[in-house]
């Protein structure tokens, strides 16, 4: 332990600068989160650009710093001046553990902890989403930062190969994404890739302070890059609908209606392919349970028995619940097969990888003034409008996670909120925000999420303005308000299992290209 | 005698190059042992692979009776190394290396590193890279020397230096050698001749010979014949290194000099000598000769077959 201490005390003495730089730019950046939701409907002061700078600069500063760190001891040449003397590798390596701990992971777990604090949360009711996000900081951003530093001798050859890793990963990922082009991807291969990816990584580092063979190591971290973007093309290109997604006896059954054929359109996307893009209602859900439609495969039949089947395709979680049990379905087509038949009836026969999801009990409050919080879903307050005369939308915050998906409602006043309001004479509003599946560290360095809720039929367009267009907008727009009293409820949809539902659409006829003459256009 | 360091057909290769080859030699407690070759010839390869900087591709190495392969922590608390060509804590101060270096070292003896601080004069304020290279190489020994390593490993240690630091060095280095054994490579024969007991001969990675100076001198003469008449020899011995006969003079390096029997040899293979010399040598003019008569392909390989044999019995 005291040789730990040891040269832990001379990395500190040595690596000063970079210490208060790095606590620096955490402080400032720390300062900028929690200030800026405060500022940001005054646009003389929107914190959002240079708190967007920080975070990139946050991390790079601890590159730096690690880096520099790690390599006063380099674990790469055959000059180094320590080598010779009795320094023991798994002390060597604790130190510079206890140093990324300190100044690195304690940093952020106090910079998160005064956020979730000053957001109104109380971090001690989330230390395991904070410990998650310490996890990911660690796996994602400290081992292959510190795998790295291992296995080059300097600054300069560090900067060199993480540039090479970058443009590896980023040319790896542009190619992948061009194979899985169409094609619905299964998430764990690559889950599983980047955990062994870092296994790897992590083993890399210690073989390297056990042994310093650098050419294992740097074989090590060669190999995890390629079984990473393995991981990912085989996500790419694997098809796990069937395990994922059983076929056997779906527990609703549900029914596909074109709603507005004058909605639908083809657009053609590459040579062979055609984009066809349905509105499509789903009916036999009933009220408070839904379906999210994960992935679809088309099957074309031509009217004289001729057919084409595409692949499953990524539909990005198209809901149908409730009365919202409608949505825009958008269907990969071979271009030959749609030239052939656009202009006869077809059927066209899905399959649907969905997930059933279930509501919660609706949260149901009137709107207080002030911020408020909705239990399980998080923080939130009306945002008023330029004018004072009511509030606009809601902005909420969660903590950690994003919040569960869920269905915001709310009555628009048309009475503004000093006049008299709320009345119950106006619209309702409603929105869905939230996940399916909440990713944990989602928030990345800031653990408060900002969870804007913009409800629909609104005042003004949903967009940020600036002060002048949207005192323009407000004068010509109808009169809506949100006021301390309007109902509000807030309705949860969690996931009860995965299946596969099949719909038949006989007798439509595919819709025709986006162009000049589409009957929407005229 | 227990030895300190032992190698047995050492070889490491990086990639086709070879750069040491099946080299074997022990190194005797107490000793100080030089390790000689021209540049390139494999030195400081074999002090690395001592050191457990390189790893050998064959054979095998003890430090202080542990396997060179696994030396590392522990182990190198005995264990003193200065080379030249090492980086050193530019950043640090003469006083913070040594204080940094203390803890590591359970058998640290202040007095002596404040005595070799006094002794090479060093300026403890002053920091590293704002030093001259003698004065990073006296900090570098006096790291080295201040907790009396059982063994001291110095590669090259004297190179470039003036010859006032470098007699400093040496006096400091003589100072400890009472209880240290020294291993050293230079390639500056007349330094090392003042004060080595042992030597070993390096060329294109393979060790010529190894032995104790004393022994060494002793067995090279150099031997000039005066001839009566001038005369041919026909069959050359392979001790004879670097034969040169002008018309009544004959000159060669004699490598297997065995005193009174190796003269009536020679009596024999010149019977009409009028004179012969059998002259001791420099260790200079010995590793010149040899080096000559490398060049020449003769007599090496006996030479050096001869001293592995010797080295295992």
């Amino acid at each position: 332990m005291r040789q730990v201490v040891h040269i832990f005390a001379k990395d500190v003495r040595q690596h000063w600068p970079e210490i208060l730089a790095s606590l620096a730019v955490l402080t400032l950046y720390g300062w900028t989160a929690a200030y800026r939701p405060r500022a940001r409907l005054n646009p003389e002061f929107d914190l959002r650009r240079l708190e967007f700078i920080l975070m990139l600069l946050a991390p790079v500063s601890w590159w730096v710093m690690m880096t520099r760190v790690i390599q006063s001891e380099s674990l790469v040449g055959h000059v180094q001046w320590w080598v010779t003397k009795p320094y023991e590798w798994g002390k060597l390596l604790a130190a510079k553990v206890v140093f990324a701990a300190l100044f690195v992971v304690l940093p952020v777990m106090l910079l998160q902890a005064w956020l979730l604090k000053t957001a109104g949360f109380n971090p001690t009711a989330h230390l395991g989403g904070l410990g998650t996000n310490l996890a990911l900081l660690v796996g994602a951003v400290l081992i292959p930062l510190a795998a790295l530093a291992a296995v080059t001798s300097n600054f300069a050859r560090m900067s060199l190969t993480s540039l090479v890793v970058l443009v590896v990963v980023v040319l790896g990922a542009v190619a992948i994404r061009y194979v899985q082009s169409g094609r619905y991807a299964t998430d764990w291969p690559q889950y599983l890739a980047f955990a062994l990816m870092l296994a790897l990584a992590a083993t890399a580092v210690v073989l390297q302070y056990a042994r310093r063979r650098e050419w294992r190591s740097r074989g090590l971290l060669i190999s995890a890059l390629v079984l990473w973007l393995a991981g990912v093309l085989v996500s790419a290109t694997t098809n796990a609908i069937a395990r994922t997604y059983p076929a056997d006896a779906p527990k609703l059954s549900v029914k596909l209606t074109p709603t507005n054929p004058l909605l639908a359109y083809a657009a053609a996307i590459r040579p062979h392919w055609v984009n066809l893009y349905l509105l499509l209602s789903m009916s036999g859900v009933p009220e408070g349970r839904g379906v999210v439609v994960q992935a679809i495969q088309p099957t074309v039949i031509a009217a004289d028995g001729r057919q084409w089947q595409g692949e499953w395709q990524p539909l990005g979680g198209q809901r149908f619940i409730g009365r919202y049990a409608y949505g825009n379905v958008r269907i990969l087509v071979n271009r030959e097969f749609y030239d052939a038949v656009r202009s006869e009836p077809v059927t066209l026969r899905l399959r649907l990888a969905a997930i059933n999801v279930e509501g919660t009990p609706t949260v149901r409050m009137q709107m207080p003034g002030h911020n408020f919080a909705v239990s399980g879903f998080g923080n939130c307050s009306p945002v008023l409008d330029p004018m004072g005369r009511g509030y606009l939308w809601l902005n909420c915050r969660s903590a950690m996670w994003k919040p569960q998906l869920t269905w915001v409602t709310a009555q628009w006043s048309d009475t503004p909120c000093d006049k008299g309001g709320p009345d119950t004479t106006g619209v309702t509003g409603d929105a869905w925000v939230g996940e399916l599946f909440p990713e944990p560290g989602a928030a990345g360095l800031n653990p408060v999420i900002d969870v804007p809720v913009r409800l629909s039929n609104p005042p003004v367009p949903p967009k940020s303005l600036t002060a002048g267009q949207t005192a323009v907008f407000i004068a010509g727009a109808p009169p809506r308000y949100l006021c301390a009293g309007t109902p509000l409820t807030f309705t949860a949809y969690r996931p009860t299992g995965r299946t596969q539902y099949s719909a038949t659409l006989t007798d439509i006829r595919l819709p025709v290209e986006w162009d000049e003459n589409h009957p929407r256009r005229q | 005698m227990t030895a300190v360091l032992r190698t047995e057909a050492l070889t490491k290769r990086f990639g086709r190059t070879e750069a040491l080859r099946g080299v074997t030699f022990e190194v005797p407690e107490g000793a100080i042992y030089a390790l000689v070759g021209a540049n390139g010839a494999g030195k400081t390869t074999l002090i690395k692979l001592l050191m457990n900087i390189f790893l050998p591709t064959e054979g095998r190495a003890e430090v202080l009776g542990t396997a060179s392969k696994h030396l590392a922590g522990r182990a190198l608390n005995r264990i003193g190394y200065v080379s030249e060509n090492q980086e050193h804590p530019e950043w640090m101060t003469v006083r913070q290396v040594l204080s940094y270096l203390r803890p590591f070292y359970p058998k640290w003896d202040r007095a002596l590193e404040a005595y070799l601080v006094e002794q090479f004069n060093l300026p403890l304020g002053r920091k590293l890279r704002q030093l001259s290279r003698g004065m990073r190489m006296k900090t570098a020994m006096v790291a080295a020397l201040a907790f009396r390593p059982s063994l001291l490993v110095l590669d090259e240690p004297f190179s470039g230096l003036d010859p006032l630091v470098r007699d400093e060095l040496i006096e400091g280095l003589l100072d400890r050698a009472q209880e240290t054994t020294i291993f050293l490579s230079s390639h500056d024969l007349a330094e090392i001749e003042s004060f080595s007991t042992h030597v070993g001969f390096l060329e294109q990675g393979r060790l010529l010979f190894s032995e104790e100076l004393p022994a060494l001198s002793e067995r090279f003469r150099e031997v000039t014949v005066t001839l009566e008449t001038p005369a041919e020899v026909r069959q050359m011995p392979p001790e004879w290194l670097g034969y040169e006969q002008s018309k009544e003079v004959a000159r060669f390096v004699h490598s297997r000099w065995l005193g009174a029997e190796s003269m009536a040899d020679l009596k024999t293979v010149f019977p009409a000598a009028r004179n012969l010399t059998a002259e001791p040598m420099t260790l200079r003019s010995i590793f010149l000769a040899i080096a000559r008569s490398r060049r020449g392909e003769r007599a090496a390989r006996p030479i050096a077959a001869e001293t592995e044999e010797r080295s295992r019995a």
